[in-house]
C-alpha cells in the first residue's frame, strides 16, 4: 500500500524553483496527496483541475482517430499549470510566473514515471 | 477581408511543421476563419468541441493563477493548443511532434488578424 507521507514527500521533490504545489488526484476528481506552500485551496484546484481534464478527455474520444489524453499545460497571468495522467488518477503541479514550461513538463513527467509503478500496483 | 486572413492562416500552416489546422471561432466555438490540412477530423473544426475552450478558460482562471491565457492539450497522435482572444479563440491542431513552444509562440502572429475580426464583430 501507499504510505501517505512517503508519497507527500515525493510529491514535495518536484516543488523547487517556482513549482509551488503539487497535487496528487484520483480518478474522481479527489485530493489524494498534496505537497507545497498553500494546502487552503488544494481541494478546490483538485476540482478544477480535474473537471477541465475530464471535458477534454471526452472531447478526445469523438475525434478521430479516437485519441487519449496524456497531459495538459494551462499557462496563466501569474502561474502555469500540468496535468499529467498517472494510473488512477492525475498529477498536478502548480507553478509560479517565470518557470519555464519544458522545466514543467520535464518535473511532470519524471514524476509520473516515478510514481507509475505504485500507484500501478494500487489501481489494478 | 476573411479571404486575406485565410490566406494568412494558410501561409502560416505552410510555415509550421506539424500545424495541420488553424480554427479563429467565437467564445461558442462557431467557427470564424480556418484553414486546414486534409488530415485533421472533421470533428476538430465542429462548435462543440471548439467551444470546450470557452468553459475551460473560465475554470482555469479560478485556480489562483491569474486569468488563463491559453491551453495545450496532448492527446496520443496529435495536439491542441488554444489561444485566448476572448470573445475569440484561435484553435491550433497539430501533431504531437510538433513544436509547442513555436504554437504558443504563434500568439504575436495572430494577434493583428484576430483584431481584425474582432473590430469587423464590433461593428455588427
Amino acid at each position: 500500500m501507499l504510505k501517505p507521507k512517503a508519497l507527500a514527500k515525493a510529491l514535495q521533490q518536484a516543488n523547487t524553483s517556482g513549482v509551488r504545489n503539487t497535487v496528487l488526484l484520483n480518478s474522481e476528481g479527489s485530493l489524494l496527496a498534496f505537497a507545497g506552500e498553500d494546502d487552503r485551496d488544494a481541494k478546490v484546484r483538485a476540482a478544477i483541475s480535474s473537471s477541465i481534464w475530464l471535458t477534454y478527455e471526452k472531447v478526445g474520444k469523438q475525434l478521430w482517430p479516437p485519441g487519449q489524453i496524456r497531459q495538459m499545460i494551462l499557462p496563466c497571468m501569474d502561474g502555469s499549470v500540468i496535468i499529467t495522467k498517472v494510473p488512477g488518477g492525475l498529477l498536478c503541479l502548480f507553478c509560479s510566473k517565470g518557470v519555464g514550461l519544458g522545466m514543467l513538463r520535464l518535473k511532470a513527467n519524471k514524476l509520473a514515471d516515478y510514481l507509475d509503478q505504485p500507484l500501478s500496483s494500487l489501481s489494478t | 477581408m476573411a479571404d486575406d486572413i485565410e490566406d494568412y492562416l494558410r501561409q502560416l500552416l505552410a510555415g509550421v511543421d506539424g500545424l495541420e489546422g488553424i480554427v479563429i471561432s467565437d467564445r461558442d466555438g462557431v467557427p470564424v476563419v480556418k484553414a486546414l490540412n486534409s488530415d485533421i477530423p472533421e470533428a476538430a473544426s465542429r462548435p462543440g468541441f471548439l467551444a470546450t475552450f470557452s468553459m475551460a478558460t473560465e475554470q482555469a482562471s479560478k485556480l489562483g493563477l491569474g486569468a488563463n491565457k491559453s491551453l495545450v492539450c496532448f492527446y496520443d497522435n496529435f495536439q491542441v493548443v488554444h489561444l485566448n482572444f476572448m470573445p475569440l479563440v484561435a484553435t491550433l491542431l497539430a501533431r504531437v511532434d510538433a513544436n509547442t513552444g513555436v504554437l504558443l509562440g504563434m500568439t504575436a502572429q495572430l494577434y493583428d488578424s484576430i483584431q481584425q475580426l474582432k473590430e469587423a464583430v464590433d461593428g455588427v
